[in-house]
């Protein structure tokens, strides 16, 4: 009878035991889906807490992740795994953010710094709560190299997606075509070549001088397009171009001959 | 005042309430009235509008074997008459602008005005003081128009008059007439622009008055009929003919045979017209306006929910690709498809022959122009053209200086009669965003987003 008492003691202490070792494990289970980064792998950032407010989670998930691919590319980190970082801080007094739009549309930047690795990286985010905002269009969460002013560790040759690029191209690029009253220039790679062709819109009444003063409106209007390429920050000596009047003041055909 | 007076006369308590009762009965009756006033008014005017522009456009679209179009030139057509009055103020960053200007502020229409001012680049190169390079002063053209003979005398005389004799002494002179161009605003060294414009202006005025008067001798009329069919009637003058013309071409041909006339005649009108087409692309946005009537833009494409489908076949890369798309693709963040660049691309490479110029969102219309020589561009949307925006809160490095990485996709529709343009695009790393939506066409036409046509370079049906 007492053995029962006993029996039946030691078997309640068991399934109370039981019990909260299976309540245990599926709350580290939940715990475990909840803080999962949907993202993937990825590196946390320590201080990330204390430096950005106003985010969500899912951007803080997306932040962490692009930052460890980020990093993962550059260097001789292709076996690193998150796990293997654990001091990447967000530089003191590198964090910024602008509340665009009264609480809906958030706009920031920091600078990590990842001591072991000697390698910094420039984060820039904008984050709107409504999700289908266009705000958050183009690159809402850009992971790339810091600027050189803000480099502090020796160089480790960092690139990222955006250097990738835009790295293909002739970054004259980024200001032509362009057009005027006085003329029409536009880049065009030919066999990897890039050639700039510029029409120069000369109004007829213009060139009805002798060739001297032809060839003097002609150097006018070139001026005219230099002096542009020059404002934009690049040296027009450094490009092919083709006119469409020569030195002289004479009308050529410079009529773009692709594969020839 | 109806209410104020009600409201005087009325009492307190139940009183007070019926009064109301009355009054919004009395003002509801009214209103409905109103109403059906302004709309009975709205569908007649409509009509009237709609007839005449339709029998103004048709003659001129059919010869020219355009069979479809957006009847949108409602106020291209007209003869209404204008006040007729001189302009007083100029307005433009240059003198190119201050001459388009001051010909739509007299009352013609856009295409119009760039069509006068097309001709015109070709006359003085838009300087009121040019003189004519061949001639030694004071003989041959003088101004924006090379008044010659007869006219110099006249537009001097009443440029004299407008500026008055020192002012006029004092510029009217040889060392302010040669070439100019547009970073100097195309005004000469050693001329203000408040003495540019006072110039400007009067001969500008002068040239309205004399063809609100200009009725073109026989020899003009004959040469314009033999070389481009149009007739022009004795009865008409030509200010109230350029009112009648649809397009900026057209407008500039009329100028040049009408008004100018000079030697080798059907050449330098078309060299004119295709400078009043790009003129009034730049003032009236887009390259692809000037074939188009009024509002310039093209409608057509997908709608909405074409679009979304067409998206939804795009995302379907990222569930197993069963279209075998990812081949078109650039690269991506999270998914295969999250990158507004590889939806340009996607588009681009699927759907066209154009070769697809990889950058970053700001420079994907740049980059694709400099692989497609042929290409045209613009600032007006148009159905399936590339999109790009230069603005945006995150910074790309480009070779050396930073600027926004800005945003691309594809224009998939546009809708001018409720302003929509309907377009695809996608983000980096942000997959909930890839969608097909709807935006403002008048914010997506202002000149921030540059597009690429890709039109020409269809394979085939994109639905």
């Amino acid at each position: 009878m007492q053995s029962n008492e006993v029996q039946r003691k030691r078997l309640l202490v068991l399934s109370v035991i039981g019990g909260v070792i299976i309540l245990g494990i599926v709350l580290a289970l939940i715990y475990q889906q909840v803080t999962k980064n949907p993202y993937g792998d990825y590196i946390v950032i320590q201080n990330y807490n204390e430096n950005v407010k106003n985010i969500s989670r899912d951007y803080e998930h997306n932040i962490s992740s692009q930052l460890y691919r980020t990093v993962k590319d550059n260097g001789d980190n292709e076996n690193l795994t998150g796990s293997d970082v654990k001091d990447a801080y967000i530089r003191k007094d590198s964090a910024e953010q602008e509340e665009v739009k009264r609480n809906s549309q958030y706009s920031g930047s920091f600078i990590v710094d990842i001591e072991s690795l000697r390698q910094s990286y420039l984060v820039q985010y904008n984050y709107s709560r409504n999700p289908d905002d266009g705000f958050t269009s183009g690159y809402p969460i850009l992971i790339s190299c810091v600027n050189k002013e803000d480099v502090i560790y020796e160089d480790f040759e960092c690139g990222d997606s955006t250097i990738e690029a835009a790295s293909t191209m002739d970054p004259i690029i980024t200001i032509l075509p362009h057009s005027t009253l006085s003329y029409e220039a536009k880049a065009v790679y030919q066999d990897d070549t890039l050639v700039i062709y510029v029409d120069l819109d000369i109004p007829s009444s213009d060139l009805k001088g002798n060739q001297q003063s032809d060839a003097q409106v002609v150097a006018l209007y070139k001026k005219e397009f230099t002096d542009y390429v020059r404002s934009q920050g690049f040296t027009p000596e450094n490009y092919t171009i083709s006119y469409n009047y020569n030195d002289a003041g004479e009308k050529v055909d410079n009529t773009i001959h692709i594969g020839d | 005042m109806i209410s104020s007076n009600f409201l005087r006369r009325a009492g307190t308590g139940r009183q007070q309430a019926d009064n109301m009762k009355r009054l919004f009965k009395s003002l509801n009756k009214h209103l409905n009235f109103g109403i059906i006033a302004v709309l009975l008014a709205s569908l007649v005017t409509s009509y009237a509008v709609f007839a005449q522009t339709v029998d103004c456009d048709y003659d001129f679209y059919s010869r020219n074997d355009i069979m479809f179009y957006d009847p949108c030139a409602v106020n291209v057509c007209s003869t209404e008459p204008t006040s007729g009055a001189a302009i007083s103020k100029l307005r433009g960053a240059n003198n190119g602008e201050k001459i388009y200007n001051f010909w739509v502020d007299t009352g013609l229409a856009p295409q119009q005005s760039a069509g006068v001012t097309g001709s015109m680049k070709h006359e003085g190169g838009f300087s009121p003081f040019r003189q004519e390079m061949s001639q030694s002063w004071p003989a041959g053209g003088w101004g924006i128009a090379q008044f010659t003979f007869g006219q110099r005398d006249a537009a001097t005389a009443y440029v004299r008059g407008a500026v008055g004799e020192s002012l006029f002494n004092q510029y009217y002179q040889n060392q302010y007439g040669g070439a100019v161009t547009e970073s100097s605003g195309f005004i000469p060294d050693g001329v203000s622009v408040e003495v540019n414009d006072q110039f400007l202006l009067a001969e500008l005025n002068y040239l309205l008055d004399h063809i609100k008067q200009l009725n073109p001798n026989s020899t003009r009329r004959e040469f314009y009929q033999r070389d481009f069919g149009k007739t022009f009637e004795a009865s008409m003058n030509l200010y109230d003919y350029l009112r009648s013309l649809p397009q900026p071409e057209d407008s500039a041909i009329a100028w040049t045979y009408l008004y100018e006339f000079p030697g080798d005649i059907k050449a330098t009108s078309l060299e004119r017209a295709e400078s009043a087409k790009q003129l009034y692309a730049l003032y009236n946005g887009g390259e692809g306006a000037s074939s188009e009537c009024s509002g310039g833009l093209a409608t057509g494409g997908l709608n909405l929910e074409e679009a979304k489908a067409f998206m939804a076949v795009y995302k379907q890369i990222d569930s197993g690709d069963p279209n075998g798309d990812r081949q078109y693709l650039t690269g991506a963040c999270n998914t295969l498809t999250d990158n507004c660049v590889t939806f340009a691309s996607y588009f681009t490479k699927k759907y066209t022959t154009a070769t697809f110029g990889s950058n970053n969102g700001a420079m994907v219309v740049n980059s694709t122009l400099a692989l497609n020589p042929e290409m045209k561009s613009g600032t007006i949307p148009q159905p399936y053209s590339i999109f790009a925006i230069k603005e945006g809160r995150t910074m790309c490095d480009w070779g050396g200086y930073t600027a926004p990485c800005g945003h691309t996709g594809i224009v998939l529709g546009v809708d001018t009669a409720n302003d929509k343009v309907i377009v695809g695009e996608a983000a980096w790393c942000n997959d909930s965003f890839t969608a097909a939506r709807e935006y403002s066409l008048a914010e997506w036409s202002a000149g921030a987003y540059t597009y690429a046509y890709l039109q020409p370079y269809l394979k085939g049906d994109v639905k």
